[in-house]
């Protein structure tokens, strides 16, 4: 008896935690399809919607505003850029993992530590980095920087997960007459899938919503970000269209929820490596 | 036997990296490489600009020397963001990895329905800041925001959100813990999951309970996860200033400007880079000689360091 | 600016008209004002032959803007028919406010400028224009070449000329007749918005003084309406709008001496700025329960589902207001210039956006960039402006036009709030936002009770003192 009464009061909670991780959303979604009256004179929202009113809200966010162009646009430049980070990054995390060096404790702090620059100390600079050697205003000029804002998160991460490894793993591998490249591709890889679910997730989250390099680096507005794009909804003198601000809102989010719904799995899915012994 | 040997071996060998110093050198090469090109610009060129008094206005800032630090020093506004970076921190994150922990063990329950709630959670990380800031706006808007709404229906007097002294703080971590608290929960929790059960087996073999498990298992086994997830958020919360930004830039009366909001606001708004570049190198230095001072007395990866 | 230009090239216009006006002198016209009408332009018949609008066919201009304040939209609107009539291919890049001020001082200071376009805020031309970073534009102004016959520039509204386009680089001041900008896309100022139906039904008047106003508001305050409303956040209109206004209009001044001299005193903590504030603490009785977290927008909502009576406002957002699609109260508004004490000028801030040639643009866009110019703030695109975005115009014909006047009954209020309105002098030193910033802190501060009038102004007046100490404007 005690067990269920348990058991209903852990779903309670597991509903409840749904509840307070979605309403936010289902409460843009709402005052997306509201129009910007309604959203001021109703309160709460009535349910009433109107398909004509959506329809000329999205539309107008998608195309007039862009954020269509925006949104491939994001997921281009993150896309590639955490990809070119795990590249780096994954084989670097290995030899933090197993092989012993000089000044191991030290260099993985220093590559902590890159992440302790405020964004407005290195945007700038970066900026004038990229803009020097012909790349301003291009996906590539936001890329480079980008894979060096994964590539700590990336590194900790995967060094974490490669940790779980047990050496003997490795070792065998070695023994077999592998080089070190060989067991991080054939063996390592495979188990550590979750690990680079999880750094490529996290490190996509944090570029996906950069703001500052992207406004230096991009002037036209056929490269903008998602984040630029949205920008422009809440400027500082004016009154904020909160329909049209909840409908960009949505939009922004849906490509990055199915990336986190995809990726999940393979988090989850990881193989216990206790488990393997 | 021969294993360790062998590891061993390529330790004591000739060379920084031992036997497979190539080897070692391929695969982290091009990481330090690149982390080197992009960190050394910016942080040669923030700490010139500090030293000088940059402005819009005047082309390339003439050289002030350790003026801004000084100034600094003296300012009362830096030492009431210090105090209010501080408390913002320490608050949201211990919130936040409190919560997440639980969280995580929550979820290790396994319930059903458990990996959709998941990734539901999930979904704050994922916002842009500026429409978290809308987001969050319109619900908490005095006028026809839905919280203060049920909270009005409920008989109770919704609180000054974001308007008031007392409260603007107390509202950014809030609002930081439903955006964060998931990153703590994934990270916690897939270490959890690779947890070896043969300990929890032989635990529970033992008669060991629910709690004295947690205490005195998991919770060892999980630290390295919760050190990280949290040393990670500290240093991320410390800089970010989106959130402020977007809900109460700075106020009310400067109770919510941080230092990261007080350096982006010396150089976005006001445009004295020497100024804000000295702010921001002060916090590279505060965040430094933090983690130092952390990581002497924690171990992040216990049984690995050499 | 109408002398006969030395350096345009000694084409068929120049030779004739100089030939004409030799002529008239033999025949004794001149001293009639003959010569002056041949000068000017938009009725000149022989420069209207010599404009050829297709003239930089092909060229690409690009253009910085503000965005998300509709003027955007309505050039964008109009880019197909800038092309028909000139081949001129227009790009607009319009990030918001923040975003672009930032983008700007990054161009100004480099070696090239990605666009030959760039529209900037009349607060920050001395830091801009001042600097050097925009082209002097007086030879294209003058040569009925580069200029459509029918632009004529004597339609802008002096004051926003004067506030965003003229510059005196010697002098550092905002006087002489050196051209650098052009006002467009918008040019503003306050005025006083009012619910007619509640006025009329309380019998009341739309106040003319500052009694009046708080009067008004204590009378027509109650359940569900506020007498009046303001700025009350920690926002920048706060300073700007608020205070501002009453403080000028009870006879304040703000900053004595001169701003490129070392003597540029603040007076925020004199009687009127003390007085100012007290005003707004005064009436906050009679304001929206959540006034002091108001800001810009929560002021719109608030006056456009009809939960305000009174305020005085940004003339940019009586567009919105008198939408029917955005407001409840469009057919209820009234407007009029901002109260003001006995004797005193109805007056409030000036702001608006001039539009300048960077300096460091593409020398051979550079004409083809005016061109552009020319036609974004002509005649047609500012009234195309206001009618489909309400975006607040810079021509006094735009103002005039009775079509739109019968259609947006704001706008004789809002031209004249143009005319009269003073510019913050806070505006030509660089710390112009630190200084408002500061003031705004301080009087929302006052405003939630954290502090008296007296010690919010005294605060301000001394944090200001050490700003300005330290930017070399005070000893």
């Amino acid at each position: 008896m005690k067990r269920h009464i348990g058991r209903v009061f852990a779903y309670v909670i597991l509903i409840a935690l749904g509840i307070v991780g979605v309403a936010p959303f289902v409460y843009l979604a709402i005052l997306s399809a509201k129009r910007r009256i309604e959203i001021l004179a109703q309160v709460p929202p009535k349910m009433v919607f109107e398909s004509a009113t959506i329809a000329r809200t999205y539309r107008e966010v998608l195309h007039s505003q862009g954020m269509l162009e925006f949104t491939a646009n994001s997921v281009l430049v993150v896309g590639l850029a955490t990809l070119v980070a795990l590249v780096i990054g994954t084989p670097a995390a290995y030899a933090f993992s197993r092989l012993p060096f000089r000044g191991k404790e030290g260099l993985g702090g220093w590559i902590l530590s890159l992440r302790f620059m405020p964004p407005i100390a290195v945007a700038i600079p970066l900026f004038l980095m990229m803009k020097s050697i012909g790349l301003g205003d291009t996906y590539l000029g936001l890329i480079l920087p980008y894979v060096s804002f994964s590539l700590p998160l990336i590194v900790w991460i995967m060094v974490g997960f490669f940790d779980e490894v047990p050496r003997e793993i490795d070792d065998a591998a070695l023994v077999d007459g592998c080089s070190h490249f060989g067991v991080l591709w054939r063996v390592m890889l495979p188990i550590v899938r979750p690990g680079l679910a999880t750094s490529a997730l996290f490190a996509s989250i944090f570029i996906w919503n950069e703001f500052l390099v992207a406004l230096y680096v991009i002037d036209s507005r056929d490269l903008q970000t998602i984040t630029l794009g949205a920008a422009t909804l809440v400027s500082a003198q004016r009154p904020i269209d909160w329909n049209i601000a909840a409908a960009v809102g949505v939009v922004t989010v849906i490509p990055m929820l199915i990336f986190s719904l995809l990726v999940q799995r393979y988090i989850v899915r990881g193989l216990t490596v206790g488990a393997v012994k | 036997m021969g294993t360790q040997a062998l590891a061993e071996g390529s330790g004591i060998s000739a060379g920084w990296f031992g036997r497979r110093g190539a080897e070692a050198w391929l695969l982290l090469g091009p990481c330090l490489f690149y982390l080197a090109t992009f960190a050394i610009f910016p942080l040669v060129y923030s700490l010139r600009l500090s030293f000088t008094d940059l402005t819009a206005a005047v082309g390339t800032g003439r050289w002030v020397g350790l003026k801004n630090y000084s100034d600094l020093l003296a300012d009362p506004q830096f030492w009431n963001a210090t105090k209010n970076s501080l408390i913002m921190v320490a608050s949201a994150v211990t919130i936040q990895v409190v919560l997440g922990v639980a969280l995580a063990m929550f979820f290790d329950l396994q319930l059903r329905g458990s990996s959709i709630v998941r990734g539901i959670l999930a979904l704050p990380m994922l916002i842009t800041p500026i429409v978290v800031g809308v987001m969050w706006r319109a619900l908490l808007n005095p006028d026809w925001g839905l919280i203060n709404w049920a909270i009005a229906r409920v008989g109770f007097e919704p609180p000054n959100w974001l308007g008031s002294v007392e409260m603007a703080m107390k509202t950014l971590v809030l609002v930081d813990v439903w955006q964060w608290t998931p990153f703590v929960v994934i990270i916690v929790y897939a270490r959890l999951q690779a947890l070896p059960h043969d300990v929890f087996e032989a635990a529970q073999i033992d008669g060991a309970g629910r709690i004295s498990t947690f205490r005195h298992i998991t919770l060892p086994l999980l630290m390295p996860a919760i050190l990280f997830a949290g040393i990670f958020r500290a240093v991320d919360e410390f800089r970010s200033f989106d959130l402020i930004y977007g809900l109460t830039y700075g106020g009310p009366a400067r109770t919510t400007t941080t230092l990261s909001f007080f350096s982006f606001q010396n150089g976005f708004q006001f445009h004295n880079y020497g100024y804000a570049a000295a702010v921001a190198y002060v916090m590279l230095l505060i965040l430094v000689a933090g983690t130092t001072i952390l990581l002497r007395y924690v171990q992040l990866r216990p049984g690995h360091t050499q | 600016m109408n002398d006969i230009d030395k350096n345009a090239r000694p084409g068929r216009t120049e030779l004739s008209r100089r030939h004409l006006i030799k002529r008239a002198a033999g025949i004794g016209l001149l001293g009639t004002g003959f010569d002056r009408l041949m000068n000017v332009r938009w009725i000149d018949p022989v420069a209207a032959a010599a404009y050829d609008p297709k003239k930089y066919a092909g060229t690409k201009i690009s253009i910085l803007m503000v965005g998300g304040e509709g003027e955007d939209r309505a050039i964008a609107d109009l880019v197909p028919e800038l092309e028909a009539e000139t081949g001129i291919k227009l790009e607009i890049q319009a990030p918001a406010l923040g975003a672009l001020i930032e983008k700007t001082f990054q161009i100004v200071k480099s070696d090239h400028s990605p666009f030959e376009l760039i529209s900037y805020l009349g607060f920050l031309t001395t830091q801009l224009v001042g600097a050097g970073g925009f082209e002097q534009l007086n030879t294209y102004v003058d040569s009925p070449d580069e200029t459509p016959p029918d632009w004529d520039f004597k339609d802008f509204i002096p004051a926003a000329v004067k506030n965003v386009g003229i510059y005196d680089l010697k002098t550092h001041t905002k006087s002489g007749s050196a051209i650098y900008g052009v006002p467009g896309l918008e040019s503003t100022s306050c005025i006083y918005f009012y619910r007619k139906d509640l006025l009329d039904a309380a019998g009341l008047k739309p106040a003319q003084t500052w009694e009046e106003f708080n009067s008004n508001a204590q009378k027509l305050h109650k359940a569900g309406v506020a007498g009046c409303s303001f700025i009350g956040a920690n926002d920048p209109s706060l300073g700007l709008v608020d205070w501002f206004t009453r403080f000028i209009t009870i006879g304040g001044t703000l900053m004595t001496g001169d701003p490129n001299g070392k003597d540029f005193r603040p007076h925020v903590d004199s009687p009127e700025g003390i007085a100012a504030l007290q005003m707004l603490i005064d009436t906050l009785p009679f304001a929206p329960q959540n006034v002091t977290q108001y800001g810009f927008a929560e002021n719109v909502d608030g006056f456009s589902t009809g939960k305000i009576a009174q305020m005085i406002f940004w003339a940019t957002i009586a567009g919105p207001i008198f939408d029917k699609e955005k407001s409840l109260v469009a057919d209820k508004t009234g407007t009029a210039v901002v109260p003001a004490a006995p004797g005193q000028k109805h007056r409030s801030i000036l702001g608006g956006w001039g539009v300048g040639i960077p300096k460091n643009a593409d020398p051979a866009k550079k004409a083809a960039a005016w061109r552009a110019l020319t036609w974004l703030t002509s005649k047609k695109t500012n009234a195309y402006e206001v009618s489909k975005y309400q975006v607040s115009a810079s021509r006094k014909s735009t103002f005039e036009d009775p079509d739109l006047v019968k259609r947006f009954p704001y706008l004789p209020a809002s031209a004249k709030a143009i005319t009269d309105a003073e510019v913050m002098t806070t505006a030509y030193i660089p710390e112009v936002f630190e200084l408002n910033a500061a003031l705004c802190v301080e009087f929302n501060k006052a405003l939630i009770g954290g502090q008296d009038a007296k010690a919010a102004c005294a605060a301000v007046q001394t944090q200001w003192e050490a700003i300005l100490r330290k930017g070399g404007h005070l000893i």
